[in-house]
């Protein structure tokens, strides 16, 4: 009860302040006429002055009880604030440039940080992602490979596997068109057994995974489709399950929705179950090692080094058992599905999550550096609101509500950029940045640069007051009054502090640098061709109609000969697999008087090309010949192979004779994997498969009509890529109506060659431009603390100056002393950093192409722009040094 | 602070105590708590008045008493104080307090 009176009368006090103010008046003047009343002692008029000296002072007691009330609290937060506002006010460019800076902090820091958490850090949504392996055959002599079904069923099978996994599943992959409504559309497809989503350890968002009794041959056909496809084809309509789709023709029931993230493997879109799967052929061979996902998951306290080991025995009992196809293939490796669906973003997100907390700190440093100046140059004021009685406690509260708010304005408006900042990355294609799509800013992150930068604003903001108000005020106003050196380890301190953040900007600046020279070099890596003009469409005809490799080579020539004609277009050619599309397959190779085994990483990519090919890319033959038209008609016995090739089995000698065995290697034919005979008659210069800055690969090419792939690449030169589109698609279904394309440019059938290789780049762009900008905030930051420094030593150093023009110091010579101050900061700070970015740079190795930790060109550019910067922070300040009146210098204000 | 020190009750607490025990008779005002404390200590603890208010303001907070706005005999508006049963208790508690602390002064007073 009673404390429930105290509460109820506390909050009567603090929501009626005027009445509670007239009360205590009125109750001390009744109490006050009373008395004198009662003090009259029978004289005639009332004794005011002795009730008054009985009850004291007025003021003191009202403002006692006020004290009491707890409004004095109340008083001098309100003060402070009103103090708060109108010291704001006076210096606006202070708080501006300190609020901006730690908004700049806060938000680059947590939108970046979120990122990375989210994308590297952050469990997929897979029940314990750290135990989840993709599961590889390994050769003794390195080569890795995917296994096949019937090996994946051996190793499921042997007991020293089950003890080591508590589950290995096999996937197998295709492309499959899905049809809904009109749109027909390839999409990837995975086809399990049903233990594949409990190994995975996801949960459906919608309906439910794949079961046992989906696999019975009676079963209908069920389909568990990705979030995405849901999202993207179906609307998102929550009543998809049950609902029948049509999947290469043939009627599935989506029975569960795949959550977000959750796609394994990541190409997929919809999972069905793999007794179900038509090409039965490609999962009972054993040789077949492509299109396909082993996954396993660890047993608890079993790493993987263990689990390889439990493998060797099955491993070795195979190859005994199946030479031809497992003979040195005796131990496995694994790949955690985690690294596989990030793939190579890593050094990457490290980079700049690296170059952000160097702009957080950068941006603690200054705030600190501006809140110093900002205490002494107050020093003053403080000593004398000291002098007038203010308490020690009173001042540094004021100071500490200074900077608390200085850093709440700067956290809000911090967190605001953040959110959009980290909505626009959202926006980034997965392509570049792989599950961005789902990132949202991070409490926790966002919660610890907001402590750094309250940290440091209260360090800063409070250590001066301490300070001020610790040191005999008499001093501080003195002080204050000659300007003489009195706050040498604060100007110290603060030197230090802008140094710090020279060397943090150079670190940033030399890591931008160095990214920029990586990409410089990249981009400038010859492609082996030549990309301007160049688009590619790629054409499935339907198997129905062009299941023979006869008839479909028939239709790939009228394809070539329809685009010919096509107005604008000068030449036209065909591949199976474009360069630069992440797509490609491999053959073996056997290679005449080389035994099979010294192939061991020998898998070559395979390629089917037209004659036209060469010209049609621009490629350049390096010895031999090129195919011929004869070569296309009747293919025989001709290879042609890159460079890489050549000089992996030849070096320094003439490959052009030579004998080689290679394989058929389209999956769906029935002749898949039979040897291929045949002589080099020709070597190329290398072409870039991948990107710049991955060495190409050992690479051979076949006539299209040797084996002709079931889908088709056509490669076309045009004098105006982006133009090009609509005749070309007018020529291709011109041919044959039913090989349908999509009706705009951005379709994944159609491609600009040049916008394809500029993504190759996207990535290395991305971390460039954000570094790049990383570091003009930095050196912006820098060049505010500089002259921050300097103006402030300047004004510390009146006096100084004013006796040494006295006795004869030019303008000039002062001028320069002002600048050489700030020339010798600069120095430590460039001096600093570097042994800072050289350390840093090892450590974003991963991100440098051709270009090492010490390149100097960076270090070179980044030092001299740094002394321009600092030159500059410094002009004006001398400028005013070197004007000073030395007469009024000396006398003090 | 050290102004302050000098204007306070000889024993901390004494006046709350005080305060409560004169509430004890009945809903009092201002004005009538000082003249009852007045005499009741024969002018032995001597206060200012004044200092009465900021302990009645502490003895509101903390529940042990409430108060409310009435009129006198004489037809004017005073602010009149009640004890609570929590203040009852507590004048019990600081009385027994009291006395302990009193014993504790005459043992040093005796011994010097």
């Amino acid at each position: 009860m009673s404390r429930l009176d105290g509460w109820r009368h506390r909050l009567r006090v603090l929501l009626g302040r005027e009445g509670y103010e007239r009360n205590l008046d009125d109750e001390i003047r009744f109490h006050l006429e009373l008395d004198s009343k009662q003090q009259r002692d029978g004289r005639e008029r009332p004794d005011v002055m002795s009730a008054r000296r009985r009850f004291g002072s007025v003021a003191y007691h009202k403002e006692e009880t006020r004290r009491m009330a707890g409004l004095d609290l109340l008083d001098q937060a309100g003060q402070d604030v009103r103090h708060l506002f109108r010291g704001l006010r006076r210096s606006p460019a202070f708080a501006v440039v300190a609020v901006l800076t730690l908004a700049l902090g806060i938000g680059l820091t947590t939108s970046v940080m979120s990122i990375v958490d989210h994308v590297l850090l952050q469990s997929l949504p897979f029940r314990d992602a750290g135990r989840l392996v993709t599961v590889f055959e390994r050769q003794d002599g390195g080569a890795a490979r995917l296994p096949s079904y019937p090996t994946v069923q051996d190793w499921q099978r042997d007991p020293a596997v089950r003890a080591a996994f508590d589950g290995l599943t096999f996937i197998r992959g295709d492309g499959v068109v899905l049809a809904n409504g009109d749109s027909r559309e390839t999409i990837g497809a995975s086809y399990v057994t049903p233990d594949f989503f409990a190994i995975l350890g996801a949960r459906p968002e919608l309906g439910r995974f794949l079961g046992p009794d989906d696999e019975l041959a009676s079963a209908p056909d069920a389909a568990v489709i990705a979030h995405s496809l849901w999202v993207e084809k179906f609307g998102g309509d929550p009543r998809i399950i049950g609902r029948r789709i049509s999947i290469d023709s043939v009627p599935a029931t989506v029975v569960g929705v795949m959550p977000a993230g959750a796609s394994y493997p990541t190409f997929s879109s919809v999972w069905s179950p793999l007794s179900h799967y038509k090409k039965t052929d490609q999962i009972t061979r054993r040789g077949l090692h492509a299109d396909s996902r082993t996954i396993a998951r660890l047993k608890v306290g079993i790493d993987s080094a263990r689990a390889a080991s439990s493998m060797r025995s099955i491993e070795a009992r195979l190859a005994a058992e199946y030479p031809a196809e497992q003979a040195r293939w005796t131990s496995v490796a694994f790949l955690p599905v985690r690294s596989e669906i990030l793939g190579n973003i890593q050094p990457m997100l490290m980079t700049l999550a690296g170059a952000v907390g160097v702009v957080l700190l950068l941006a603690c440093a200054n705030v600190g550096n501006l809140l110093l100046a900002r205490a002494s140059a107050r020093s003053r004021e403080l000593a004398v609101r000291s002098a007038l009685g203010a308490s020690r406690g009173r001042i540094v509260r004021q100071l500490f509500t200074e900077s608390v708010a200085l850093a709440l304005f700067g956290g809000v408006l911090g967190t605001a950029f953040a959110v959009v900042a980290v909505n626009l990355a959202r926006k980034l294609p997965s392509s570049r940045l792989p599950r961005v799509e789902e990132v949202a800013v991070d409490a926790r992150v966002l919660a610890v640069a907001f402590s750094a930068s309250i940290l440091t604003a209260l360090l800063c903001g409070i250590w001066p007051a301490v300070r001020a108000t610790r040191a005999s005020s008499g001093a501080s106003l003195r002080v204050g009054a000659s300007g003489s050196v009195g706050t040498r380890s604060e100007s110290k301190l603060r030197r230090s502090l802008v140094a710090v953040q020279f060397a943090l900007a150079l670190m940033l600046l030399v890591g931008a640098g160095l990214l920029l020279e990586s990409f410089r070099r990249v981009a400038a890596v010859p492609l082996g061709f030549d990309p301007r003009g160049l688009v590619t469409v790629r054409v499935a005809p339907p198997a129905s109609r062009y299941g023979k490799p006869e008839g479909a080579a028939a239709l790939y020539a009228r394809l070539m000969d329809a685009l010919r004609a096509v107005p604008g277009v000068q030449d036209v050619g065909l591949i199976q697999h474009f360069p630069f599309t992440g797509s490609g397959i491999y053959t073996p190779i056997k290679v005449d008087g080389l035994a099979s085994q010294d192939s061991a990483s020998g898998e070559v990519f395979y390629r089917t090309v037209s004659d036209t090919y060469l010209k049609t890319m621009k490629m350049s033959v390096v010895t031999g010949r090129w195919f011929s038209a004869d070569d296309i008609r009747s293919p025989g016995g001709s290879f042609i192979i890159n460079e890489t090739l050549a000089k992996r089995y030849w070096p320094g000698q003439s490959p052009i004779g030579r004998r080689v065995v290679i394989h058929r290697s389209s999956q769906g034919r029935a002749d898949f994997g039979q040897p291929l005979d045949g002589t080099i008659v020709g070597v190329v210069a290398d072409v870039h498969q991948a990107s710049q800055d991955v060495a190409p690969n050992p690479e051979i090419y076949v006539p299209y009509t040797l084996e002709v792939w079931p889908w088709v690449t056509l490669v076309v030169r045009t004098r105006d890529a982006t133009k090009a589109f609509p005749a070309i698609a007018r020529a291709v279904t011109s041919v044959d109506p039913s090989l349908w394309l999509h009706n705009d440019a951005t379709a994944a059938g159609f491609r600009v060659v040049d916008e394809t290789i500029s993504q190759s780049l996207e990535q290395r762009r991305f971390a460039m431009s954000l570094v790049g900008g990383f570091a003009a905030c930095a050196l912006l930051l820098s060049a505010i603390g500089m002259y921050g420094v300097i103006a402030y030593g300047v004004e510390q150093r009146r006096r100084e100056i004013g006796v040494r023009k006295a006795l004869g110091a030019t303008d000039r010579n002062v001028a320069s002393l002002v600048v050489g101050e700030s020339l010798r900061v600069a120095a430590v700070g460039v001096v600093l950093g570097c042994v800072g970015a050289w350390a840093g740079a090892r450590l974003i190795r991963g991100m440098l192409y051709d270009t090492g930790p010490a390149d100097p060109l960076p270090y070179v550019v980044t030092i001299v722009v740094l002394a321009v910067v600092s030159l500059v922070a410094s002009y004006v300040p001398a400028r005013r040094a070197s004007r000073l009146d030395a007469t009024i210098a000396i006398r003090g204000d | 602070m050290a102004k302050s020190s000098s204007r306070r009750e000889l024993v901390p607490g004494t006046l709350d105590m005080l305060v409560l025990d004169t509430l004890t008779l009945g809903s009092l005002h201002g004005y009538a708590i000082a003249q009852h404390i007045e005499k009741l200590s024969e002018d032995v603890l001597r206060v200012e008045q004044g200092s009465l208010y900021p302990a009645l303001e502490r003895l509101l907070r903390r529940g042990f008493v409430t108060s409310k706005w009435g009129e006198t005999p004489t037809g004017r508006r005073a602010r009149y104080y009640t004890i609570t049963a929590s203040g009852r208790k507590q004048l019990g508690e600081e009385i027994s307090e009291f006395d302990r602390a009193m014993l504790a002064i005459n043992r040093v007073m005796r011994r010097v």
